[in-house]
């Protein structure tokens, strides 16, 4: 019994054993019991659509016009990207120009009724932004298109991996928004996409039209974007997405256009490009959107009433007509002859008549000397022919008339114009346009035969150089001959200067890039390069210009850093200014740096110095970064010295404006000013300016 | 007699002493080897997710696949806890890892502990766990799919191939389906395990935003805030076991991998550099959270 006793303890003792370990590891409640595992829906997945690519028949209407395609702002696109467009523009009869920036914008411009922004990646210059705002204003049409996906090419960026370059992209937006923002619409720097709705992707957005049917939006339902930026403008949006659409930058915005019609419905700015190209735009109703598009820029709506406007604002057939004389002057026929071969190069011909013929597009030509028929004409226009003889009792304002030399009094005639007041003809050329619904006519009245001569020339070549104009009245000096410049249509380059700022502008000290764009954009076609915005110019985006302007600011920096002369390595050809209180890339012995408070005028008739006086003392004004500029060594400097430190300066009479030639190097003239430009006094800054732009420049020619 | 009978009894004693302290030792020998102390299995996914065919390189699936494997096979281990630090990774990876962890969960608790990070592709692994742990600031999230737009060749009298998409596979329309279909798979996956805890919709998740941890468990992309501790006795509460050791599993393949060699494993290709964050992705579709596109200039 006692033996049973103990074998039961003992099982007892291994089975506590047993479940002791099993209670102490395993006694935290029950077993694990496997889940039911959701099962995932396989009707959601991989029904991504495909693109509705539709057949659209094109019915072209006759339109007429020259539409100009910019292609000179580093524009992210193809030819191949424009077919679509360019074909429908075609199939209107309109003519297509592409701009490559080989002459200015403005001139060439003069033809246009309509252009075309595509992605641009380089901002417009102030120049080519008034041209443009001239251009619309006088009823020309501009259509600007930007994209998500284009953005500053990689080529023309400083980024040397292309795969950054590919992750990091240089926004194209600012150059858009240099050209958008005159006629109130902004580019925002986003993409509009929609995770509800959309067609496959999440970028690529349906949108309907917006309330109200325009000519462009006509019989579309529904066009597709691939990417496009959203707008904000006080215009008319064409398109509106559903209130899913939204933009990667303004969140929480509802109101996110992506097509805009401003300025009286002359500008028309459109947030995607892909929707344009092949085979993108057969998707959804995009080709018939094309398609308006087209009719919309085959429509000349541009008012030519204007001198500039030559020979535009006539009509296919134009009459050249003497007013005065009994018999044609051969020089006219001669000049006529010429004048012929530039109208039939722009469409239009020319015929040499002797009588006006009514209704006809002419152009007029006469003598002041032939008072009656002349005075009439101007009288047309509001303009008084005196003729003045001694005893006449004149306004004090007008000069008495001359008397000739054997003591005779000459008569002698005054031009009374309204906003100009009362001139004498001697040395005048008049130009008056008058065009009306029916008719331009265009009259030039001169002194003599060979300044009505010299005035077609002055008309066919554009050139109205040192012209003042007042309404639909102008006035050109006729002595001499005028320049020669190039026809329209044999346009010959324009003097490029790029002017390159290694600093910003920012933070309260400055540069003078705004200085010399605003001082030389009138003369020359100026193109303003910022460093820190724009990234290091490549060797192509220095490549076209004629004079580069590099300012390195007045900033506190240290010589290592300088990109200037990264830029200045680069350029392949062309003369250079160097410019700034920071270090310049030049070949002087060591670099010190003192402040600098006054320049003197050194004693030299170098063509830099014109119109300043030998030894005048020029006070600078205060920087506004009290960083003291660079010392040029004296020794080492091979060139003409051409302002010193004045008295008031730490190191008096070391070289400040340098200029030295070198036939031999890539750059045959480099002037060098080692102080900022923007502490001259206005007058000498715009002086030197000019100067050393001019004298830049000449070299090329 | 009497002496001789007290010292029979004492023997007696002895012996059955002896026998109960003899069976008690082999009792408890036999309990040790019948009832292992219990163990939770650890496997880091601590790398880009990627596939390399065979070897046992980090971040590798098939180093992944072989830790479970272990765990399958060792009696001991009754839970597994996956620790994410990754990114992310390549497509048909991640997806492999998802659903390796969603078998082995037929056999065990399996639970997710978000460490820094569990983007893109690790995150659509850690829906292969349940329930998932994560830190207040962890980087939860960044559902979606991205890749390299396969160039558009142009048919050529150089290169001659049996059909238009022999050489790259796909055009730029059909990549861009496939990128939408394997998005609308991963939002399937996620939707699907996520179940009634989600509270964020598919649309707003595809964005592919990152959220942090708190945020997280807000939308319902995670379950709780807290340790890898946490996970791992979460994870031994759901296997009911108690006073349990945790085992390295990747320590333990590469250990048996390598047969006590010193352990020279690769990473991969397109891994990042940890100092310099640069990478070359060689072409692909990636379930990836780029961070170097966070912040970096």
């Amino acid at each position: 019994m006692k033996t049973l006793i103990r074998l039961l303890l003992l099982l007892s003792l291994v089975a506590a054993i047993f479940a002791g370990r099993w209670f102490w590891f395993y006694g935290n409640g029950p077993a694990y019991q496997p889940p039911q595992i959701a099962e995932i829906q396989a009707d959601k997945v991989g029904g991504a659509p495909t693109l509705d690519h539709r057949a659209f028949a094109d019915e072209p209407v006759a339109g007429n016009g020259h539409v100009l395609i910019d292609l000179a702002h580093h524009n992210n696109l193809t030819r191949n990207d424009l077919s679509p467009l360019q074909s429908r523009l075609e199939a209107r009869g309109v003519t297509v120009e592409f701009f490559n920036g080989d002459v200015t914008l403005s001139y060439a411009l003069y033809q246009a009724t309509a252009l075309i922004v595509l992605a641009p990646s380089v901002p417009f210059t102030s120049g080519e932004q008034k041209a443009i705002a001239a251009f619309v204003k006088d009823g020309g049409r501009l259509f600007l298109a930007a994209d998500p996906t284009r953005p500053v090419p990689p080529e023309y960026t400083a980024e040397d991996d292309v795969e950054s370059a590919a992750f990091f992209p240089t926004s194209a937006v600012p150059a858009m928004n240099s050209v958008a923002n005159l006629f109130d619409v902004t580019y925002f720097d986003d993409y509009l996409y929609n995770l509800d709705e959309n067609v496959g992707n999440y970028r690529n957005v349906a949108f309907t039209p917006a309330a109200g049917q325009t000519p462009l939006t006509q019989d579309v339902e529904t066009v597709v974007f691939f990417a496009a930026h959203s707008m904000r403008s006080a215009g008319t949006a064409l398109f509106k997405g559903d209130p899913a659409v939204a933009s990667t930058v303004r969140t929480g915005e509802t109101d996110l256009p992506p097509a805009i019609l401003a300025a009286d419905a002359r500008v028309l700015a459109l947030g995607d490009i892909t929707c344009l190209t092949a085979p993108y735009h057969t998707v959804a109703d995009n080709d018939r959107f094309l398609s308006h598009i087209a009719d919309w820029l085959a429509q000349d709506t541009r008012v030519r009433n204007a001198l500039e406007d030559f020979p535009y604002l006539f009509g296919p057939q134009v009459d050249l007509v003497q007013i005065s004389g009994d018999r044609v002057d051969p020089r006219l026929i001669t000049k006529g002859g010429t004048l012929q071969t530039y109208f039939e190069e722009t469409g239009r011909s020319l015929t040499l008549r002797t009588d006006v013929v009514p209704d006809h597009d002419a152009l007029l030509v006469g003598l002041f000397s032939d008072v009656e028929t002349v005075k009439a004409l101007l009288a047309q226009n509001g303009i008084t022919l005196t003729t003045v003889v001694a005893e006449d009792t004149l306004p004090a304002v007008q000069p008495k008339a001359e008397q000739t030399s054997n003591g005779a009094t000459a008569p002698e005639q005054y031009l009374e114009i309204p906003a100009l007041g009362a001139l004498s003809v001697k040395g005048i050329t008049l130009f008056i346009v008058d065009c009306n619904a029916e008719r331009c006519n265009i009259s030039i009245v001169a002194e003599t035969a060979e300044s009505v001569a010299s005035a077609v020339e002055r008309l066919a070549n554009h050139n109205f150089v040192g012209c003042a104009q007042a309404g639909a009245t102008t006035l050109c000096a006729a002595e001499g001959a005028p320049e020669a410049q190039p026809k329209a249509t044999e346009p010959a380059p324009a003097k490029r200067i790029l002017v390159i700022s290694v600093e910003a502008g920012e933070g309260g000290v400055r540069t003078s890039a705004a200085d010399f764009v605003n001082m030389l954009d009138d003369i020359y076609a100026v193109t303003r390069w910022t460093i820190p915005d724009d990234g290091q110019p490549t060797r192509t985006d220095l490549e076209g210009y004629a004079v580069y302007i590099i300012d390195s600011g007045d900033y506190a920096g240290s010589l290592s850093d300088s990109p200037a002369f990264q830029a200045i390595d680069r350029i392949s050809s062309g003369n250079v200014l160097l410019v700034g209180a920071q270090p310049l890339p030049i070949d002087t012995a060591e670099f010190e740096y003192a402040p600098i408070n006054d320049l003197v005028v050194a004693n030299t008739t170098h063509p830099l110095l014109e119109g300043l006086t030998a030894g005048e003392l020029i006070t600078l004004l205060p920087s506004e970064s009290s960083v003291p500029a660079m010392i040029i060594s004296g020794n080492d400097v091979e060139s003409a010295i051409l302002l010193t430190r004045g008295p008031n300066s730490p190191s008096t009479g070391s070289p400040a404006l340098v200029a030295a030639v070198d036939e031999t190097s890539d750059i045959n003239r480099i002037v060098v000013a080692a102080f900022p430009f923007y502490r001259l006094p206005e007058s000498v800054q715009r002086t030197l300016a000019l100067n050393i732009a001019a004298w830049l420049m000449a070299d090329g020619d | 007699m009497g002496q001789s009978s007290q010292l029979r009894k004492i023997g007696i004693l002895l012996l059955w002493g002896s026998i109960f302290v003899a069976v008690g030792l082999v009792s408890w020998g036999l309990a040790t080897q019948l009832i292992p102390r219990p163990a939770v299995g650890l496997i880091k996914v601590s790398y880009e997710i990627w596939s390399t065919g065979t070897d046992l390189d980090f971040g590798s699936v098939e180093l992944f696949q072989a830790e479970i494997e272990s765990a399958r096979r060792d009696p001991r281990i009754k839970a597994v806890v996956v620790q994410f630090d990754s990114p992310g990774g390549e497509v048909v990876a991640s997806q492999t890892l998802y659903l390796e962890l969603q078998a082995l969960r037929k056999e065990m608790p399996v639970i997710g502990a978000i460490g820094s990070v569990a983007g893109s592709g690790a995150y659509y692994a850690a829906m292969g766990t349940d329930p998932l742990y994560a830190r207040p600031s962890s980087s939860v999230g960044n559902v979606g799919v991205w890749g390299y737009v396969p160039p558009d060749l142009a048919v050529n009298d150089v290169i001659l191939a049996s059909g238009p998409f022999k050489l790259t596979g796909s055009n730029r329309d059909e990549f861009l389906r496939e990128i939408e279909g394997i998005k609308q798979e991963f939002l399937a996956t996620v939707t699907s395990q996520r179940g009634a805890r989600l509270r964020i919709s598919a649309e707003e998740l595809s964005q592919g935003l990152v959220y942090p941890g708190r945020e997280a468990l807000r939308l319902g992309l995670i379950d709780y805030i807290g340790t890898l501790s946490d996970a791992i006795a979460a994870a031994a509460q759901q296997a009911g076991t108690q006073h349990y050791t945790v085992v390295d599993l990747e320590a333990r393949v590469l250990d048996t991998y390598f047969q006590g060699e010193s352990a020279f494993v690769n990473t991969w290709i397109g891994a990042a550099d940890p100092a310099t964050g640069k990478r070359t992705l060689p072409p692909g579709i990636y379930l990836l959270y780029d961070m170097r596109l966070r912040g970096t200039p």
